[in-house]
């Protein structure tokens, strides 16, 4: 059985003030909540290398102890490349915890910022 | 004769199309190499750059376009910029949008040109050809003398090209378009009557400037000129990536983009399904 979510839906909503709204020039961008970022904990499902949008999907589970399965929007491959960062950055079966920009709707989907594993930053778009 | 000799160098080099720039040599009339296209956004023209007034019918395109790219529409920050054209400042999100892309449709021309990935000018005799890393495409402009006649031609995406050399500048006559692709990101339209004429310039052994203008009397009243777009010379050390020099293969896949708008994209916008 796979081995399910780590921890909870957590944790901070945090709003941080952007002083330029970044949407406001990004095609992607628009879709989300720029001047907030949520950090959650969860388990990953997939990571799709693929064009134009790398992908990442992950299982959290949230107060209620059930299981909500999130997908998170990445640019590139071409972009994560350039900063030496490959398809094997991380595999299902990982405990992460993923910091993003929410969706606009509030669905279980984001823009990532950064994923870490433990205390190791594994990916970073700090282009945002 | 020492004098001769070197008054004869000095014609030689002058009349030769091989000029030296920034120390190295190159040949201004050869633009092979990789390139990849310095600052300036998706736009045909910069922020600045004037749209020259549609026609009615352009109006109308202008309008049934819905981009995703630029201020978003109806904010104060759009409202905060009456100094730019309007196209940039109308954007939604993909998911309302009804931009070819999102589905990978082929971006067209002069769109593909304006891409931040790089492409490689591949010369020879009667024709130069572009490949593009984003969308792993190719594309033709005929030196060979030809001419194009598109009343039997289909439209295409990428238009029927020919090149020919004004002095050290490669000047492409483009026409036989597919109408439904967008100028840019910002959704300008062009119909199948579009003009584009592109003229490249090797400035550089290191830097490539090309200058657009589209006339096209359907939509625009009058040529809507590009600002000048360019591109720098890639060396094999930034060709390289995870261990493999040259493109990359940038192709957008429907397989993949139709299941990333399903799970991420428009789940982010739109309320959830009950």
């Amino acid at each position: 059985m796979k081995r399910t979510v780590c921890a909870s839906l957590v944790m901070i909503v945090a709003a941080v003030l952007l002083t330029t709204p970044l949407a406001a020039h990004h095609g992607t961008a628009i879709s989300y909540e720029m001047q907030k970022e949520i950090v959650l904990k969860g388990t990953v499902t997939q990571f799709k290398w693929s064009n134009p949008h790398v992908t990442l999907h992950f299982d959290v589970k949230d107060a209620d102890g059930k299981v909500v399965a999130w997908s998170a929007e990445a640019t590139s491959p071409y972009f994560w490349a350039q900063r030496g960062y490959n398809k094997n950055a991380v595999k299902p079966g990982d405990e992460i915890t993923i910091t993003m920009h929410p969706g606009k709707a509030g669905n279980s989907a984001g823009l990532l910022m950064k994923v870490m594993i433990g205390d190791k930053v594994v990916l970073l778009d700090n282009d945002r | 004769m020492y004098t001769r000799a070197v008054l004869s160098t000095v014609i030689l080099l002058a009349c030769s199309s091989v000029v030296m720039g920034q120390g190295t040599t190159f040949d201004p009339r050869d633009l092979s190499g990789s390139w990849l296209k310095s600052g300036g956004d998706r736009g045909f023209t910069n922020v600045r750059g004037e749209v020259p007034p549609f026609t009615p019918e352009g109006q109308k395109r202008f309008d049934a376009n819905k981009p995703s790219r630029g201020r978003i529409l109806g904010t104060p920050d759009a409202a905060a910029h009456p100094e730019e054209h309007v196209g940039r400042r109308r954007a939604v999100p993909p998911a309302l949008s009804n931009d070819l892309i999102a589905e990978c449709n082929p971006l067209g021309m002069p769109r593909l040109l304006f891409e931040p990935e790089p492409f490689e000018i591949i010369q020879t005799k009667d024709k130069v050809m572009q490949f593009f890393q984003w969308a792993w495409t190719f594309r033709e402009m005929w030196t060979d003398a030809r001419t194009v006649n598109t009343t039997d031609l289909p439209s295409r995406w990428y238009g029927y090209s020919v090149g020919k050399w004004e002095g050290d500048t490669l000047v492409v006559d483009s026409v036989g378009f597919d109408e439904r692709s967008w100028v840019d990101f910002y959704g300008y339209p062009h119909s199948d009557q579009m003009h584009l004429q592109e003229r490249y310039r090797r400035v550089s052994r290191d830097r490539l400037e090309l200058t657009l203008t589209i006339t096209d009397p359907l939509t625009y009243t009058r040529p809507f000129q590009s600002d000048t777009k360019v591109f720098t010379l890639l060396t094999k050390e930034r060709l390289t990536l995870l261990g493999w020099t040259g493109l990359q293969e940038n192709l957008c896949a429907p397989i993949d983009e139709v299941d990333f708008n399903t799970r991420i994209r428009n789940p982010a916008v739109l309320p959830a399904a009950k």
